[in-house]
């Protein structure tokens, strides 16, 4: 690859972005949402299903937990599209950190999996079936989990 | 990075019907591809010609513009036209922009070459 | 701020401004509508519309410049689902006021192209320009509930 003409311009990413009610059941928009995207941009059907339980298990651990299923309380999704990976984020707006037995603000997965009192089955789906998972607390407030899927040429 | 189904066309031949297959969306990006398809079978003398969509495809009103273009060659070069394949939902966006008066709507290619043949009796 | 007895369940994302993130969009509004309970038929109709409403602002409203935004949202208002479609106005979308018929198209007296607002008002039960403070054109679709009239369900 020549460097003298070759300009490198940054990755190009496109981004989704997603605010859904804290109830039970819309999970489901944000599934069909990253899976719509997820096979447009080749994925194949395994694991675009693998991506849809993921994605359900960190939207209704958000409605659930981190909002208590609070109506005034919102779930943004936003889907990063890059050509060789589609990240997606989960935030809530955490009237319930995941952590709250820990004083640390990025919870380590092991204290997640032995403090939280549902859904440590959920997390550790997620950490199975995506490439890449991260959970951190964001300064405003609020649990989130970045999750990334590899697209294999 | 596009985010498409990107259309592939396909065209063949069955019992004197040009069958042109449209598996894929059919958006403004489609039209290189499906002018030409439609040019290939002309140049070889069809008469009839049957466009075959898959039912769950993205059809946007920037793809009708296209085949509302086919039905002005079709009738340039006293063609027949006919569709099939579509869902009843498309069968009815295809009634709301008038194609219907210019493409006869069959539920499947069976139909429709049983319906070609029917006119090719006339 | 506004306060309510009843929290209204809404939907609000927003996409690049890029051809075929339409389908993106329209898969969610369709997911959001399925929990709502809209019938299918109805759904069919929705997603047709909202492609074309979101290819509308892509393509028209902000002049197809890769980094505008487009900005749906959707929620429950009196029996109705309501979806505005918004961009960041670039270019006023300016509609002709009658659209050419079938027959005109194919006389040559015009575009082939401008069928997405007929279909729009054709597939919804209302549509419409709404007029926004800020830049921008917001395009208004909805859709009313309908009784389910089948026995048996």
């Amino acid at each position: 690859m020549s460097k003298s003409d070759d300009l490198s311009p940054e990755p190009v990413e496109k981004i989704i972005e997603l605010r859904l009610p804290s109830k039970l059941g819309y999970e489901r928009v944000a599934m069909d949402t990253a899976a719509s995207l997820a096979r447009r941009m080749g994925f194949h059907d395994d694991r675009v299903e693998s991506l849809k339980t993921a994605v359900s298990e960190a939207v209704t651990n958000a409605i659930e937990h981190g909002n208590q299923q609070d109506a005034a309380m919102k779930v943004v999704v936003l889907l990063t599209a890059r050509d060789d990976e589609l990240i997606i984020s989960v935030a809530d707006q955490g009237r319930k950190i995941l952590d709250h037995g820990c004083t640390t603000r990025s919870p380590q997965i092991a204290d997640v999996l032995e403090k939280f009192d549902k859904g440590g089955w959920g997390i550790w789906l997620i950490r199975e079936l995506m490439d890449e998972v991260e959970f951190t607390t964001v300064p405003s407030g609020g649990n989130q989990v970045r999750m990334v899927i590899h697209l294999e040429q | 990075m596009m985010l498409e189904d990107e259309l592939t066309v396909g065209t063949r031949d069955r019992e004197g019907v040009a069958i042109i297959d449209l598996v894929g969306d059919v958006t403004t990006f489609a039209e290189e591809k499906i002018n030409s398809a439609y040019r290939e079978v002309t140049n070889k003398g069809a008469r009839f010609v049957l466009l075959n969509f898959r039912q769950n495809d993205y059809i946007n009103s920037a793809g009708i513009a296209i085949l509302i273009g086919i039905v002005t060659e079709v009738n340039r070069n006293h063609q027949k036209l006919a569709v099939s394949g579509l869902s009843q939902h498309f069968q009815k966006i295809f009634r709301m922009v008038g194609l219907a008066q210019y493409a006869e709507i069959y539920q499947s290619e069976d139909d429709a070459i049983i319906g070609f043949k029917r006119l090719n009796a006339a | 701020m506004t306060y309510s007895t009843s929290p209204i369940t809404s939907l609000e994302l927003t996409l690049p401004n890029e051809l075929g993130y339409e389908l993106v969009a329209r898969d969610a509004v369709a997911a959001f509508a399925r929990r709502l309970g809209m019938s299918l038929d109805q759904i069919d109709d929705l997603k047709t519309a909202l492609c074309e409403a979101c290819i509308n602002a892509i393509e028209h409203g902000n002049s197809l410049k890769p980094d505008l935004r487009v900005e749906i949202s959707c929620r429950v208002e009196d029996e109705r689902l309501v979806i505005e479609v918004c961009d960041e106005g670039v270019c006023p979308f300016a509609p002709k006021s009658e659209p050419l018929s079938i027959m005109e198209k194919l006389a040559g007296l015009g575009s082939l192209r401008g069928m997405g607002l007929m279909l729009i008002s054709q597939l919804c039960d209302e549509s419409g320009f709404v007029s926004r403070n800020d830049t921008g054109n917001c395009f208004r679709l909805a859709f009313q509930r309908r009784r389910v009239t089948r026995l048996g369900r």
